[in-house]
Parts: C-alpha cells; structure tokens; sequence
C-alpha cells in the first residue's frame, strides 16, 4: 500500500503526460490532414508566398514539437491563438461555449439520474416484478433509439404539436434563467434518456448484486424499513460503477453533444468544434481537443477521489 | 409454572422459491425457551434450522415467499396472527438476531456505530454524538478494546473475532428478550469460537435473554445449552436435557451425529464415522421418518408410518420406531469436553 499522497501524484503526473500527448497530436493534425489550411483559408487563388506567410503565421513551417512547446507556454499564459474564420481568441470562444456544454452536461446527467435510480431500485427490490419486466423493456428500447431520432421526436411532440417548448436556440441563464431552461428542457431529455436506460441497467445489476448480502438482511433483521434500507444502505456500495460511467460520460458527450447541440441550435462546445472541423479551423480543433482531453482527465481523477469517499476499503487499500 | 419467553407450537413451514418450487421445511416443530435459557438446536444443512430462525423472527430471503401454520408465541403472543407492523417492532427490540458470517453480515461502507445502533435508530433519530457515544457503550459491554475508536471505524478494520462481537453488539442494542444465534462462532477460529460463546453465555445470564443457538456442532453445546432440540428434515427428531441427548440418544440420528464428532483421545488413524447418504428433498411429500432411508435400524414399517413420540425420561422425548434404550454404547465424553 503506498501513501495516498504519492499515489495522487503519480496520477497527476499521468495526467500530465496524456495531456501532453493529445497536444502534439492535435498540433500535428495540420501536417497529417490532406490539403493545405492555408488553400482553404485563402483560397485556390492564393499565391504561393501568401501561403508561406500564412503557414508561417500557424507556425507549419516549423518542427511539431517546437510548435507544441510554444503552443503550451501561451497556453499557459491563456492564449490559445486566434481563429481562422473570425480572428476571435480562442479563449474567448472557449469560454462563451463551455459553460453552455457543461449546463448541458449536467443536465442530462440529472435526467438520467432521476429516472434511473428510483426505477433500479424499485426493479431490484422486487425482480421480476411489473415495474422491473417493464423497465427492462423499455430500457433495450431506448438504448436501439438513436439520440438524434428522439431529438427529433421530442421536437415534434412538444415543439411542433404541443408549442410548450421551443424547437431550438439558446439563451444564456444569465441573461434570462427561465427561457434558459426552456430551452434547456429538449437537448437534456435527448442527451439524458438514452443515458437513463443505461444507468438503470448498470444500477440494477449491482443493486441485486448488494441486496443478496448478509449485511441487508441483518438490517432488515434489525428492524429497517424498505425504503431506509434501499436508500441508506444498498444504494452506495452498488453506486460506483455508475459513478464510473457519469465520468466516462464527460468524455463521450462532447461526441454526443455535437449531434445534439447541432440538433438544436445550442451554442456549446460541439457546435464549436462541427463548425471548425468543417472550415479547418485548426487553432479552434487543436483548443478543444487538449480542452476536452482535460475535462477527461478530470473526470477521471475525481471519479477516482470519489470511489474513496464511496468505498472506505479503497482508501486504506484493502480492495 | 411461568410462561416461557419463546414457545413454538406445530410449527408448519412452507417455502415458496423464486423458481416456484414449494418447499414444505418446518414439519410440526414443537419448541420453547425460558427467560436466562439457552436451547440448543443441532441439524446438518437444510435440516430447517434456519428456517426456523427466520420464521421466529419474521424475516425471510428477500425473494422468497414463506406460509406458516402453527403458533410461535413470545411471551404468550402469538407473532403468526400479529400485524405485520407488530411483527416489525418486534425486530431487534422483541427478537434480535447474530448472523453467521461476520466478515459479511456487516456493511463494508457504513461506520460500526451506525450499525451497532441500528436497532434503536430505526425508531427513533439519534444525533451523532448520541450514536457514537452509544455505540461506544455496546462495543465496551461486548469486550471491544478501545471501543470509542472502533465505533467511528469501518468493518474492514476490524478482525474476524472482533467483527462477531460487533454483530452480537448490534443484537443486544435493542434490549430483546430473544436471542436467535445463527450459528454465530462457525466463521471463526477455534481459539475466537470460546470467547463469543462465553460472551453470549455471560449476557444470556446477565440480562435473563432467552437463547437460541442454532449449530451443526453438537459438541459446541455442551455446557452452554440447558436443553437440546435434534432436528433433521425440517422435524425435531429429539429434545431433552443436554447431558441426556448427549450421553444417552434415544434417536439413531442422534446417536449417528454424536458418533461423527471427531475425537481427540482414542488411536491416531482411524476413520471418522459419517453418515451415509444425505438429508430427504424437502421439495416433495415424505411419509414416514425422515432418516429412515439413512438409519441402521430401519425397518418397512419406517417408511410408510410417521414415527411416534417415544418418552425416554421425564422431559426427554425421541419421535422414533426403534429407539435406542438407554444402556446403548455411549459416546465418550471426553470428546465433547475437548471441543470449545
């Protein structure tokens, strides 16, 4: 067993090392990608020493690992170059649509949360019962629906036949918190139902796992009530590998917000990185890329932190 | 004469499985105990002894579905026609129970104090301090060293030995009357099983807690149970007084049981006599005795006729055929005093 502390710093310095990989990656993507950015950014008219110049400028004519060196000390210093389509600084964007991914983020979380728990503990408590033969039905369901034909869906229901929600769009919570979460309500439920099906599964499984213990028949023996029982002693020893998909899910909803965010006009980190990619926007794809890998690594070292609150035997090394 | 604490009368058992099996467990199980009693119940697997615990406390396996006829009474109340809400008041204050298998009857994530104190806190709410305090009073009183540590600990850190007398902790928090011990020792080191009988013994007599000790180990009861009930295929085959049961069985199975103690006196190479063949399928209808397929002395008549009740001393009583009388070879005793 090494110390806590000693085995954190490994991690981080781990961390370190991925995030540093995805850097020289997504610096070498100019150089890997066919055609020539500078073609696309000034077009087939272009002379070849504007070319020249304007590789110069994104430093292409250099070796990769210097231009990454560089790259890393101004990112350091909060500067992640300027757009190619607008001139914009990269960090601004950033910083106006990571916000709206992240609330996006959280919310479907909560979606999917709130559905899945009661509904897994209401199936494992009584497996085999209506509710448990009707969420397992209904969860194979949801996960062969595709996320954009809910979308779709969703925005037909209550966008188009009902006119309680609005089709698409953003506005930001600060500027006016009830049109934010009406807008918020569809790209969440799109983002989180599938999620839901997958949690509830995920959950079930290890709650019939936890509730087949000893331990719940002695507290049962002791006199504890079903709910009491479900929520205070069965829920947190069979929650950590929920936590484990929640974290991989910050990495995998960039993939899925684009889909989503796209779907529904939200101005977020998805939509930043379809439009990039499509214009060859490199300083923005090289931004959200180490971005998105940090969130990852994040991610990762919290789920981490919270397995130990979860499960003292982790802490002192038992498991 | 005074009203014993736990008094089970024709107690009938049926179990339906999740797979839709019926299993008919308890067949007609007669039993009580005294205030300051400890019964002793000795059957191998799937003898019913368990069963029998869980339908006196009430709780069965979480998917399974258990119908009883009969009366158990505590304290002349019969728990078979109680409300469901008696029945769950009853858990832990009425009848308190200590499981088996410490090292997972306790829960891997919750702090010893809070499920030292289960029984109280499932009532009513306790602040923390009440409950470490608490808890730190039940753990001393079980002989946890250091126990305003132990309380606020996690079960991992605890030892085997000390993990038991945590869950003998948590079944005297509630001040029950009964006690159902599921044979609580058979996890254990030999050298821990005689420090937590002894425990149990010594709260058994201090606060005048009724005793059932459920075990496979008949030698385990010598000296501790007053009385002992033999059970085998969900029936009780014998009960009397423990010196009685022990030195003169009156029920082959009985006598078989005793024969397969392992000795340490004796010659050094031998073999250690087992029963053959195993207990009846509880899952279909059996007329007859339930050992007669295994017993030695079985004739026709023990498989086609329900065996009587044979009175070998005052409130000794054996449901056979063909007892053995009273001068049959005896077990030694030797071998009974050796085991803890």
């Amino acid at each position: 067993m090494t110390s806590p502390l000693l085995g954190f710093a490994a991690r981080a310095g781990r961390a370190a090392a991925v995030l540093l990989l995805v850097a020289v990656t997504a610096l070498a993507l100019p150089h890997l990608m066919p055609g020539s950015p500078a073609v696309a950014a000034l077009g087939v008219t272009a002379t070849p020493e504007q070319i020249t110049a304007f590789e110069a400028g994104l430093g292409l004519d250099r070796n990769v690992l210097a231009a990454t060196a560089d790259w890393i000390g101004a990112a350091l210093h909060g500067d992640l170059g300027h757009s190619l389509a607008n001139g914009a600084a990269v960090t601004t964007e950033l910083a106006n649509r990571i916000p709206v991914t992240l609330e996006l983020f959280v919310a479907a979380q909560l979606v999917a949360l709130a559905i899945a728990v009661p509904v897994a503990l209401v199936s494992a408590w009584r497996p085999g019962g209506a509710v448990d033969r009707i969420a397992t039905a209904g969860a194979f369901g949801w996960l062969a629906v595709p996320g954009f034909v809910l979308g779709l869906l969703l925005i037909w229901l209550t966008a188009v036949q009902l006119r309680i929600l609005p089709a698409t769009g953003w506005t930001p919570f600060t500027e006016d918190p009830v049109e934010n979460l009406r807008h918020l309500v569809l790209p969440a439920l799109t983002l989180g139902l599938p999620e839901a099906a997958v949690f509830t599964r995920t959950l079930r499984g290890q709650l019939l796992d936890t509730l087949d213990r000893t331990h719940i028949a002695a507290a049962r023996s002791r006199g504890m009530g079903t709910v009491r029982l479900l929520l205070r002693r069965a829920l947190r020893p069979s929650s950590l590998p929920l936590v484990t998909l929640i974290g991989i899910g910050i990495g995998t909803s960039l993939g899925g917000s684009v889909l989503v965010e796209s779907l529904f006009a939200v101005p977020g980190v998805g939509t930043l990185a379809a439009g990039a990619i499509n214009g060859r926007d490199f300083p923005v794809i090289q931004a959200v890329m180490v971005v998105c890998a940090a969130g990852v690594v994040l991610a990762t070292l919290t789920v981490d932190l919270l397995y130990r609150t979860l499960d003292p035997r982790i802490a002192h090394g038992h498991r | 004469m005074t009203t014993p604490v736990l008094d089970v009368r024709s107690l009938d058992t049926v179990i339906h499985a999740p797979d839709g099996r019926r299993l008919h467990i308890l067949h007609d199980v007669s039993l009580h105990i005294d205030a300051g009693e400890c019964l002793g119940v000795v059957g191998e697997s799937g003898s019913g002894k368990s069963v029998l615990a869980r339908t006196v406390l009430g709780v069965h396996a979480r998917t399974t579905r258990a119908e009883s006829t009969g009366q158990v009474l505590l304290n002349g109340e019969d728990l078979l026609a109680a409300a469901p809400a008696r029945r769950a008041d009853l858990l832990g204050t009425g009848i308190a129970m200590v499981h088996q298998d410490p090292m997972t009857s306790l829960n891997p994530v919750v702090r010893i104090a809070d499920q030292v104190t289960e029984s109280l806190t499932n009532r009513r709410r306790l602040p923390r301090r009440e409950r470490l305090r608490t808890a730190a009073e039940l753990l001393a009183a079980v002989d946890v060293p250091d126990p305003v540590r132990r309380a606020r600990a996690y079960p991992h850190e605890l030892s085997g030995g000390l993990r038991q007398r945590v869950g003998i902790a948590a079944a005297l928090a509630g001040d029950p009357v009964l006690l159902l011990a599921d044979e609580p020792t058979t996890a254990l080191d030999v050298t821990v099983q005689r420090t937590v009988l002894d425990l149990l013994d010594r709260h058994r007599a201090t606060r005048g807690l009724a005793t059932l000790l459920i075990t496979h180990d008949i030698g385990l009861l010598y000296g501790r149970a007053r009385r002992i009930a033999v059970m085998y295929g969900g029936r009780v085959v014998e009960s009397g007084p423990t010196e009685q049961v022990t030195e003169r069985p009156a029920h082959p199975y009985t006598a078989a049981l005793l024969r397969s103690v392992p000795r340490v006196t004796g010659p050094l190479r031998r073999v250690l006599p087992a029963i053959p063949g195993s207990p009846p399928d509880l899952s279909r209808p059996l007329t007859g005795c339930p050992f007669a397929p295994r017993c030695d002395r079985a004739e026709a008549v023990c498989a086609t006729v329900a065996p009587p009740v044979h009175r070998a001393g005052p409130a000794h009583t054996a449901s056979c055929h063909f007892p053995l009388a009273a001068e049959a070879p005896r077990p030694s005793q030797t071998s009974l005093e050796r085991t803890p």
